[in-house]
């Protein structure tokens, strides 16, 4: 019996039990990792002979453990715009900051600001009315900053962040992310501090847009089907699933397999005909990052703290 | 600040208990044994931990040799400790428990390095 294959009937899952010693060397040997695809922005891979609980101690880690910078507080010198100062502050700590966190510091309650524990920036809008402009012509061209947008974002460096930032300059990471709408005579006139932090304190801080994982799915045919059911079966999946090659019905995509149960589903007539589980030891890992880090780098950073949190309580 | 002192002649407040900080949650890590009285069974609470470590470790701790029961719970939601239960046999709860955390140490070693051998092959 196949001790990995979990089996979900429409109410239970079965598994069947078997507990093992744990084993490091056995572990290295048949832990498998293999990258599905890859940009900047995601990364999708697989973890193959791990199990859920390390598993999800990383995806924990991921969203709610690795430290980015996000504007924390907000000066309000002028806001006469019809958002009010709180929820203008919130859709600031929103936005997503290029900085390397690693450059900086978490600041205590205590502690005074400086140029290792903050970054500040200025936003300075004011609406008026553009000189030739006539009262046909659209808003936004008889007005000045008519939409505020996070481009409007001005980086006032400190020390010696503007040499250690040279290369890469702090700046948020879309500068089209609109911030507030502005009419004529309205002005927004803010000092912001952003400070280091982790999503476990606040969402803003979370370097991914979510990262998450599946089950592979294990999908068999059990019994041979005539050419009829064979098209029925492969045009039933939405997700392509099946695929009729010659005369014989296949699996060519088992991982787009998104378990919405329809070839198993008693209407359609195939429930003896095929079986579908999942395999609990091989997850499908897909991590989208919100901008500040490469996809590949969260997965480096969550181990890293992971690996931190451990050692934190090893008595040599 | 002599405002003060003039309004609370009824209520009972020192100056020096105002001015202290109140710790709304355990904010520094750090691991302590309940009742160290016995050397194979007992309670480790860990500070500012939850699911992420908890559950991990007990997976590790629960398929070592020597263990004879492991268990986490957090007490409450409010409070940032963790409890992890552990009962071994023939070796002390605290090596069992530091030999448990180095197993898990090496895990993050291997899944690092077999992550970046991936990331070469593509």
């Amino acid at each position: 019996m196949d001790y990995h294959k979990l089996q979900f009937k429409e109410d239970q899952i079965m598994k069947p039990f078997k507990q093992e010693r744990f084993n490091i060397k056995q572990f290295q040997r048949d832990l498998e990792i293999n990258i599905l695809s890859k940009t900047d922005e995601k990364i999708v891979f697989e973890i193959i002979n791990i199990d859920a609980p390390i598993a999800n101690s990383l995806r924990r880690i991921m969203i709610a453990e690795i430290p980015t910078m996000a504007i924390h507080k907000v000066q309000v010198i002028q806001n006469t715009s019809v958002i009010p100062d709180e929820v203008l502050a919130h859709r600031l700590g929103l936005i997503p900051i290029i900085a390397d966190p690693l450059q900086f510091i978490e600041k205590d309650d205590q502690e005074e600001y400086n140029e290792l524990n903050s970054i500040d920036f200025t936003l300075v809008a004011k609406c008026e009315k553009k000189p030739n402009s006539k009262h046909d012509d659209p808003i936004e061209q008889q007005y000045t900053n008519t939409t505020v947008y996070s481009s409007s974002l001005i980086w006032q460096p400190k020390g010696q962040q503007a040499k250690l930032f040279a290369a890469n300059p702090i700046r948020p990471v879309h500068s089209n992310i609109i911030i507030a709408k502005l009419r004529e005579n309205q002005e927004l006139n803010l000092r912001l501090i952003c400070e280091k932090g982790v999503g476990k304190r606040h969402a803003k801080w979370s370097p991914v847009c979510t990262a998450f994982y599946k089950l592979m799915p294990s999908i068999t045919i059990k019994n041979q089907l005539d050419a009829q059911r064979q098209e029925k079966l492969a045009s039933l999946c939405p997700m392509k699933v099946f695929g009729v090659k010659g005369n014989q019905i296949k699996v060519v995509n088992p991982r787009n397999c998104t378990t919405c149960r329809e070839c198993v589903r008693e209407a359609n007539g195939f429930e003896k005909d095929v079986e579908l589980n999942k395999i609990d030891n091989h997850f499908i890992f897909s991590i989208e990052s919100v901008g500040q880090y490469e996809a590949k780098d969260i997965m480096l950073q969550a181990i890293e703290v992971f690996r931190s949190k451990v050692q934190l309580y090893i008595k040599e | 600040m002599n405002s003060s002192e003039s309004e609370d002649q009824d209520v009972n407040i020192e100056e020096e208990e105002l001015s202290k900080p109140i710790i709304l949650a355990q904010a520094t890590k750090g691991m302590e044994i309940q009742e160290n009285s016995d050397p194979f069974n007992g309670t480790f609470v860990f500070f500012d931990e939850d699911h992420t470590l908890g559950n991990s470790l007990r997976y590790i701790l629960a398929n070592q040799p020597n263990v004879e029961f492991c268990g986490y719970s957090l007490p409450h939601p409010s409070e940032n400790k963790m409890n992890m239960r552990l009962q071994t046999v023939n070796e002390t709860k605290e090596k069992v428990m530091n030999d448990g955390l180095k197993c898990l140490s090496q895990i993050c070693d291997i899944i690092e390095d077999k992550f970046k051998q991936a990331l070469e092959k593509k």
